[in-house]
């Protein structure tokens, strides 16, 4: 202390200790703080756990099925090949038929609602709308022979498909009743499959016995999910991850199967889709591998609170082929100047605008049947806050409000439930969904959503697709279902979220930070009432603080200027 | 223009860190804030979250500095000339006022400042820095519900960032209103500041004071100094102590080796010891010239009694600190100091003499009589006496051929405690003078009506209380149509700073 005293009376300074010290003190330590912190970055690493550290077991059937007296038989319908699958697999027909493969509902509950029996088989959409008095066509994807209608006989086991999902010749397919010859009924094989040999070569589930259902929904590949396409099961397509980071069949690709993800057991298959599920319950998670903390960047950790993986390993989907993205009922049923019925015509547009939203490099198809149909490749997925639980929009539910979309499968969930959790085991995370947009028919007069019929090829059985008249369609449908209807039909639009699962990125192409944190262009732009740094500000708080900043700087200038001037007049 | 220590190593060191650091974060801050891009909104958050961690490292260590070295005190608000330092910043500063407040280097910040510090290091960084680790750790406090939404977090985060940059805006435009506008922002860097001769003696008197109550406290007493009787006791201690042995002391020491001119005297008035800067100071070349002479010998007959005044006073057991003193050196030349002194006392506490040290400030006298020649160059303008006129520090008066009273300003009535103009105003200017006064002044009088112009120095005035003043006074003449018809001048009141010089000329002349 002394020594400061005393040397500040010496005036006399030798500058170049001055500016040694100068260093010393000021530059040296700047040096080293702006190196570490420009250096230091423990949480810049974005590697996965090596994925050697995910072992997968495959099972595999031990025996030679081809050497089995019991299918050493000329088959001449799928009963025939189940009744003898079953004398030695007994059990599995009673086992299977708890499914919802097979019965396409189930006992699942809403949230503040209770519990419903729900599935494909009483639930709408907004592709081809609903199962009911169309059976015949959409039992094509039933795993049983012969669901034709409401008479189906659900309890006998020899009805059940077995080859669909066991076949391993990839011959088998079933029956399209509205192409060809109406003679194998519903749900049969097709003529051409040979029984015995497939039967012979059954196998576990592989991705073509799954894709072959779930490719093609909706009426053709990847139309319906988007995520789910042809491409995921040809090899020849050589893909590695650029699709599926799991399923890629190529030299280094993962080549999982379906089942890899979707554990089964008793035939019970894990997964919940939610345009016919509601509850938390039985789903296929990625943490069941990876783990809910798969990055070595805690700071991405930290996102798995609020985000699912999806949202940012599932960039883009429809990536190899376009999926549908909107379906307008309303311009079905209309005739080409001749009075003939329009069937499948690609439109020259490449947007489309629908409900005030321009949709660029689209494809566009009319067919009199279907109305009008917009496809698009390479979709980027919207995102919504999804605890795991949905509501449905059942038939028999009032429309509140037909100047808004009706969404039929409203996925639940809020920012606030992150922190306050409805549900303490699901909190709400940010999911990324495809958004299917359309126009479907609904009663007027009560005020519900209406089953049409849509799918025959005979005149006057009121299917739409015979006789083009929307309401004897939607008549016949609503009596079929036993319900009632006014006689008077509009259109009104309707949503359904598909929450997004497959086509998994690579991670070198996963989402980056500023993706989302962008104030510009953030892919969460529509997802609002939530503080996401980066994106958001308080206007409010901006500009006062610009202002404050302003008078600051207002403030000194004048004070500055007037000094100047007050030093000038002295002199 | 002086150079005075005001920083220690360790404060610069932090203040350019975080200089440095606040930047860096504003910079990183607002783009994560989604202002602007710059290197990428990844980079922005690693980034930011690294300075965050420096920044609260240098707190965390800064604070254990200001606490474990008492610099602290340093933030202690005080209300006292807070009024004056806030009007300083509003109106004096226009006036090249002279700042209201001094640096030193226990007492580096002005009450305002003290004040802003305070509320920076209690309010606005605290909100900064607590608002951005909740934001760091949201997710973890969102599984314990220690918080709710993140929006208010961020918000917070947003008013501090804002207040914090609106400060470095104002603190870096302050920092251009010290002796020169780059005094203040080169003593950051050097530790050492420019400051006025003035300024510069007054800190480095503080500066020794302090000092010496830290020596014998074994604490530092920054900022205690302001107590009442505080340093004299603290300064009696300090004695009290050295007095059992003056010869190893390190204050002695120390003052023997500094520009600090250092002095003991025994209880016979004689020096026992001085220092070289003494010496010098005194113009002497031989120490043993001095040693063993009486401390009243070469001085005025005033001087005498005032100095031996002074030495009783202290060996009565009293201490004298900063008192302005005039002396006369060996070659017959004047010089100003202020002395410093406390007895010295023996083992049993008896006084048996005095010590001090003495701070020579010839320099700002002699600054000051340059300031008055230079007022004077502008005698001739009219703007020059239009300005005077209204000052209210200059005194303005004009005189007829006559002699009697035409004019004269405020100022000037208040240095001669008039009440109002008519008491003054047709009078002659003989009134209220000495017969002595009023002949010296009528020659300089006539000299001026003659067409000369007058710089008359000091003269001495006796106020209408009877009272005495002094002041230095400058008369030009007033000419009208090519004639003079009176005299008109302004005066400086000098009555503190010179009443000792005036009187010490005075006796030579005698």
């Amino acid at each position: 202390m002394y020594d400061s005293i005393f040397v500040a009376v010496n005036i006399i300074q030798n500058p170049m200790k001055k500016v040694l010290e100068i260093i010393l003190i000021i530059i040296i330590p700047w040096v080293i703080i702006l190196w570490i912190v420009f250096n230091y970055n423990g949480d810049k690493d974005r590697d996965y756990y090596p994925s050697s550290e995910i072992s997968l077991k495959h099972d595999s059937i031990p025996v030679d099925h081809s050497k089995f007296a019991v299918l050493q038989k000329d088959f001449k319908s799928g009963p025939e090949v189940t009744e003898a699958c079953l004398s030695c697999h007994n059990g599995r027909g009673k086992e299977f038929m708890k499914t919802e493969h097979w019965k396409w509902h189930k006992v699942d509950s809403i949230p503040g609602r209770g519990t419903f029996d729900l599935g494909k088989k009483n639930l709408l959409n907004n592709f081809c709308i609903g199962v009911n008095s169309n059976e015949k066509l959409c039992s094509m994807c039933h795993a049983g022979y012969g669901y034709g209608d409401k008479s189906f006989d659900f309890n006998n086991q020899n009805n059940i498909d077995c080859l669909i999902c066991h076949d391993g010749t990839k011959t088998y397919h079933k029956s399209n009743p509205c192409k060809g010859p109406n003679l194998p009924g519903s749900g049969a094989p097709g003529v051409d499959v040979n029984l015995s040999y497939v039967a012979q070569h059954v196998n576990l589930p592989k991705r073509n016995n799954c894709g072959s259902c779930h490719f093609t929904g909706g009426g053709g590949n990847n139309v319906k999910h988007g995520d789910l396409e042809m491409g995921l099961m040809s090899a020849h397509t050589g893909l590695n991850g650029e699709v599926d980071v799991h399923m890629g069949v190529g030299k280094d690709g993962n080549n999982m199967q379906c089942t890899d993800c979707h554990k089964t057991h008793e035939h019970q298959i894990s997964g919940q889709l939610y345009s016919v599920s509601s509850s938390n319950s039985n789903r296929a998670t990625c943490e069941e591998c990876h783990t809910g903390s798969p990055h070595k960047s805690k700071l991405l950790n930290d996102h798995y609170k609020t985000i699912a993986c999806q949202t940012c390993h599932i960039t883009e989907y429809a990536k190899l082929n376009p999926t549908k993205i909107i379906w307008d009922w309303s311009t079905a049923a209309k005739m080409d100047k001749n009075g003939k019925p329009i069937f499948k015509k690609m439109l020259p547009d490449t947007t489309y605008t629908f409900d005030g939203i321009t949709y660029h490099d689209v494809e566009v198809e009319y067919d009199s049947r279907h109305g009008t149909a917009v496809l698009q490749k390479d979709v980027k997925p919207e995102y919504i806050w999804f605890n795991g639980t949905a509501n449905h929009m059942l038939i028999t539910d009032k429309i509140q409000d037909t100047t808004k979309p009706v969404i039929l499968n409203p996925l639940l969930g809020s920012y606030e439930d992150h922190y306050n959790p409805s549900d303490s085991t699901c909190p709400s995370k940010i999911w990324p969904v495809k958004v299917m947009r359309g126009k479907q028919p609904y009663d007027r007069g009560n005020m519900t959503l209406v089953q049409p019929k849509l799918a025959g090829k005979i005149k006057g059985s009121h299917a739409l697709w015979a006789d083009y008249d929307w309401d004897s369609s939607i008549m016949a449908g609503m009596e079929y279902l036993n319900l009632p209807y006014s006689g008077k039909y509009g259109f009104i639009e309707t949503q359904t979220l598909w929450p997004l699962n497959h086509e998994v990125s690579e991670s070198k192409e996963a989402l980056q930070c500023a993706d989302c944190h962008n104030a510009n262009d953030s892919r969460l732009k529509n997802l609002t009432g939530f503080y996401l740094p980066g994106r958001d500000n308080s206007a409010l708080l901006d500009n006062a603080g610009l202002l404050f900043l302003i008078l600051v700087l207002l403030g000194v200038s004048i004070h500055g200027f007037l000094r100047i001037v007050g030093s000038k007049k002295q002199h | 223009m002086k150079k005075v220590l005001i920083y220690k190593g360790y404060e610069r060191f932090w203040h350019w860190t975080q200089a440095l650091l606040i930047l860096l974060l504003a910079v990183t801050g607002f783009e994560v804030h989604g202002t602007y891009t710059l290197m990428g909104y990844e980079e922005a958050v690693l980034f930011h979250r690294n300075l965050a961690w420096a920044f609260i490292i240098l707190i965390v260590f800064t604070q254990f500095w200001n606490m474990t070295t008492g610099e602290w005190r340093q933030y202690v608000p005080s209300t006292e000339m807070l009024k004056a330092q806030v009007k300083y910043y509003i109106t004096g500063i226009f006036n090249n006022a002279p700042h209201p407040t001094r640096k030193t280097v226990y007492n580096k910040f002005n009450p305002l400042q003290r004040l802003t510090y305070l509320g920076l290091r209690i309010l606005i960084i605290p909100v900064v820095v607590l608002s951005g680790l909740v934001y760091m750790y949201y997710v973890s406090l969102v599984d314990q519900s220690a918080v709710g939404s993140l929006a208010p977090v961020a918000y917070w985060h947003t008013i501090g960032a804002f207040l914090l940059l609106g400060f470095v805006i104002g603190h870096v435009y302050l920092t251009t209103t010290g002796h020169k506008p780059l005094s203040a922002i080169k003593a950051m860097l050097t530790g050492w500041e420019e400051m006025s001769d003035e300024d510069a003696e007054i800190a480095l008197e503080e500066n020794l004071k302090v000092a010496l109550i830290a020596s014998r406290k074994g604490i530092s007493g920054r900022g205690s100094i302001e107590k009442e009787g505080m340093f004299e006791n603290a300064f009696e201690d300090v004695v009290e102590k050295l007095g059992i042995d003056t010869e190893s002391t390190r204050l002695r020491e120390k003052l023997l080796s500094s520009n600090v001119g250092y002095f003991r005297i025994g209880k016979d008035g004689n020096y026992q010891e001085v220092n070289d800067v003494w010496l010098k100071l005194y113009k002497c070349t031989n120490k043993k010239e001095v040693i063993g002479s009486h401390v009243t010998l070469d001085r005025t007959p005033e001087g005498k009694e005032q100095i031996m005044n002074l030495v009783n006073k202290i060996l009565a057991g009293d201490t004298i600190t900063g008192e302005r003193v005039e002396r006369v050196c060996k070659d017959g030349s004047m010089g100003y100091h202020t002395v410093s002194a406390t007895p010295v006392k023996d083992k049993d506490g008896n006084i048996v003499g005095l010590e001090g040290f003495i701070i020579d400030i010839t320099p700002q006298v002699e600054a000051e009589k340059a300031l008055e020649k230079k007022l004077e160059a502008n005698h001739d303008t009219n703007v020059f006496y239009e300005q005077i006129a209204k000052s209210e520090n200059v005194g303005y008066f004009r005189i007829g051929k006559d002699g009697f009273y035409q004019e004269v300003n405020d100022t000037w009535l208040k240095l001669y405690k008039y009440d109002s103009r008519d008491d003054i105003i047709g009078k002659h200017y003989s009134l209220s003078r000495t017969k002595e006064d009023f002949v010296k002044l009528k020659e300089s009088f006539d000299k001026v009506l003659a067409g000369e112009t007058i710089p008359l120095g000091i003269t001495r005035r006796y106020c209408k209380d009877g009272s005495i003043g002094y002041h230095s006074i400058t008369m030009t003449p007033v000419v009208k149509d090519g004639k003079v018809v009176g005299v008109e001048g302004y005066i400086v009141d000098k009555t503190d700073k010179k009443l000792a010089e005036e009187e010490l000329k005075k006796e030579k002349q005698v």
